[in-house]
């Protein structure tokens, strides 16, 4: 099991590098792997290495950052809710950060992050303390509360835009997702929230596990069903929101991607987890690599090239009859 | 004569055009004791309300969409949906006919106390319709799709959006300003507007800086080159390095900021507090200057209405601070 996994993990890191290198070549001003290379290593042309290391480097990470989160975050709610439809967003957590960010944008305010952070603090406690009956988590609930939630929040959203339509474009544009303007200076925080994650959600991998064959077995097998709902719900939670919060609304790496991991390496936890945080970052830096690059100088919403490639790649494996 | 005083109304060339007289007219008022003047002459103005009637209701106004619009003027009131319309009008002095405005109407001060009739993106139809309003004036973009609907109540919309600060801004000055038929301030205003803009313009011989214009960072949104704010650089002596673009506000890729390397950036909104770091400004010449600026007035600028003036010259103002570096 081990071994598939290291093999699994470093297949991808492996296509994730070379993938890198080759989004950081590409953009307004083409530079040669070369030059690349020298840029991040502290040498080479000033200029060059500006572009490399202040705008594509933290641009890249971001995005493999972003679409690892949310490919995780997707991963474990379509375990834990035993539904394949789920994607990170059904919880109504992205819609709490999209109406705290619309408050900030209608507000007049600048800063969008800490808003909408406190946006999804507040739909992922509602949906928590809602799926609450007689003292156990009921997952039936949590998806019918996050989808209610979303859809409460849709709705205040709209209502704001309905009284206050001035920034309605700036709010349309955050809700199609986007990482041309990031601050690289929260970088930090997020790749210390997705170890975290990563390293808490595969701990616990095998109780996830057992508990997919129902909740009484996995009790019967010593399993603290309560508290792996919980975690789970939490870590997915967590991921979903600082994804939201950094990058916007980005769909479909979330649901598709964790699909399409699950199709070659099987439904194992301890697998998936490391697997569709890396597959989840290969193809949000893929998408947003296409979508910066291809309309130069224009630039087009990163959700547009993830709904265009990721949804022919999953009815491909769905008609494999794999996913 | 001690009776009929022939009272002549004389129009110049420009205010012909609008309330459709092609030659002066004559209206007469009768004083005469002797009655078959005074039918006479009940008759001729009788003929000549017929006559100013029938012009005035057939009156074709073509609008900024190129539509033919009947309107019957003068008009006694008008619903304005735009900021900017709302500001040509009071601009013009004919705020005595504004019935309603947007929610979004906030320029002049004098505009609070006028009732709202929804929001420039989601006005309240069935509310304009109430106030039948002799004319609807709304603005360009998504509000076009308003006027489908206003039409079906025989309210007349007019669509107005001037593409462009000068010829286009008198086009549509004109146009409101024939609204109300009275041209005595309108024409003087619309001069003072002109001598406003040359005004604000920066000398020809002015530095020609490379200017990136901002209109928004999340995503990233230049000025392009079809915009009418492109228009009012180009007066304060500013290049647009998005000049060449074909989309009014493109969404463009922050590199090719640093491709263009401006020599000015200038964004039209409040940004956040360290957004002089961020890297796709730094790599600039306008960044190793520190050449960077915010608008302090951003709808003077964004605004196609009469502060335009005002905004050319916050812009000027920026180029030559930076200038003087």
């Amino acid at each position: 099991m081990t071994r598939r996994i290291i093999f699994y993990s470093a297949s991808l890191l492996l296509i994730l590098a070379v993938c890198l290198v080759f989004s950081l070549c590409i953009g307004s001003v083409p530079i040669p792997p070369g030059d690349v290379i020298k840029a991040l290593t502290g040498g080479g042309n000033a200029r060059m290495a500006g572009i490399i290391n202040e705008i594509r480097l933290p641009r890249a990470l971001f995005a493999i950052l972003v679409g690892g989160m949310l490919s995780l975050s997707g991963a474990i709610l379509q375990a834990l809710l035993k539904n394949p439809l789920v994607d990170p967003f059904i919880t109504g957590i992205s819609s709490g950060a999209a109406f705290g960010a619309t408050c900030a944008i209608m507000a007049g305010a600048s800063g969008l992050v800490a808003p909408s952070m406190a946006g999804a603090a507040l739909a992922m406690f509602i949906v928590y303390r809602i799926s609450i009956s007689s003292k156990t988590l009921n997952v039936t609930r949590l998806l019918l509360g996050g989808v209610m939630m979303g859809s409460f929040f849709s709705s205040l959203i709209m209502l704001l835009n309905a009284l206050f339509s001035k920034d309605l474009v700036k709010v349309v544009f955050w809700l199609m997702g986007d990482l041309s303007n990031i601050d690289a200076g929260l970088l930090p925080y997020g790749v210390a929230a997705s170890l975290a994650a990563i390293i808490a959600a595969v701990y616990f991998a095998n109780d996830l596990n057992i508990m997919t064959t129902g909740e009484d077995e996995a009790k019967s097998m010593g399993v603290k069903v309560e508290f792996i709902k919980a975690l789970y719900f939490i870590i997915a939670g967590v991921l979903t929101a600082i994804s939201v919060a950094l990058s916007g609304v980005i769909g479909f790496v979330g649901l598709i991607v964790p699909h399409v991991v699950r199709a070659v390496t099987g439904p194992d936890m301890r697998i998936m987890v490391p697997c569709s945080f890396l597959a989840g970052a290969l193809f949000l830096l893929a998408s947003d690599t296409i979508a910066r690059t291809v309309f130069l100088p224009s630039e087009i919403p990163v959700g547009v090239i993830t709904g265009l490639i990721g949804v022919p790649v999953f009815i491909y494996f769905m008609m494999k009859g794999r996913a | 004569m001690s009776g009929a005083r022939p009272i002549k109304m004389s129009y110049t060339r420009d205010q012909a055009m609008f309330t459709g007289f092609s030659d002066s007219t004559y209206v007469i008022l009768p004083e005469n004791p002797l009655r078959v003047f005074k039918i006479f002459f009940n008759g001729a103005v009788f003929i000549s309300f017929i006559f100013f009637a029938f012009i005035l209701r057939a009156e074709i106004i073509t609008d900024d969409m190129g539509r033919r619009v009947e309107v019957n003027t003068p008009v006694e009131s008008i619903v304005s949906l735009s900021p900017a319309d709302t500001e040509i009008i009071y601009w013009l002095g004919l705020e005595s006919h504004l019935t309603a405005v947007s929610l979004n109407c906030d320029y002049p001060l004098a505009v609070r106390g006028l009732d709202r009739v929804g929001s420039f993106l989601n006005p309240d139809i069935e509310k304009i319709a109430a106030y039948k309003p002799d004319v609807v004036i709304s603005g360009g973009g998504i509000q076009k799709k308003i006027m489908k609907k206003l039409e079906k109540f025989k309210i007349p919309v007019l669509v107005l959006y001037p593409r462009d600060i000068d010829k286009g801004m008198v086009k549509d000055m004109t146009i409101i300003g024939g609204l109300a038929g009275d041209f005595s301030n309108v024409k003087s205003r619309i001069k003072e507007y002109i001598r406003y803009l040359k005004d604000a313009s920066a000398a020809p011989d002015a530095r020609q800086f490379r200017v990136y214009m901002e209109i928004w960072g999340q995503p990233v949104m230049a000025v392009g080159g079809k915009s009418f704010i492109n228009d009012e650089l180009k007066l304060a002596g500013g290049k647009n390095i998005f000049a060449g673009s074909k989309i009014e506000y493109p969404k463009i890729s922050p590199e090719e900021v640093v491709k263009l390397n401006p020599d000015v950036i200038i964004l039209l909104y409040k940004p956040e507090k360290n957004f002089k770091d961020r890297p796709y400004f730094k790599l600039t010449k306008a960044g190793e200057n520190n050449n960077i600026y915010v608008v302090e007035d951003p709808d003077s600028v964004l605004r196609a209405g009469p502060r335009i003036p005002a905004g050319v010259k916050q812009l000027r103002d920026i180029l030559d601070r930076a200038a003087d570096k």
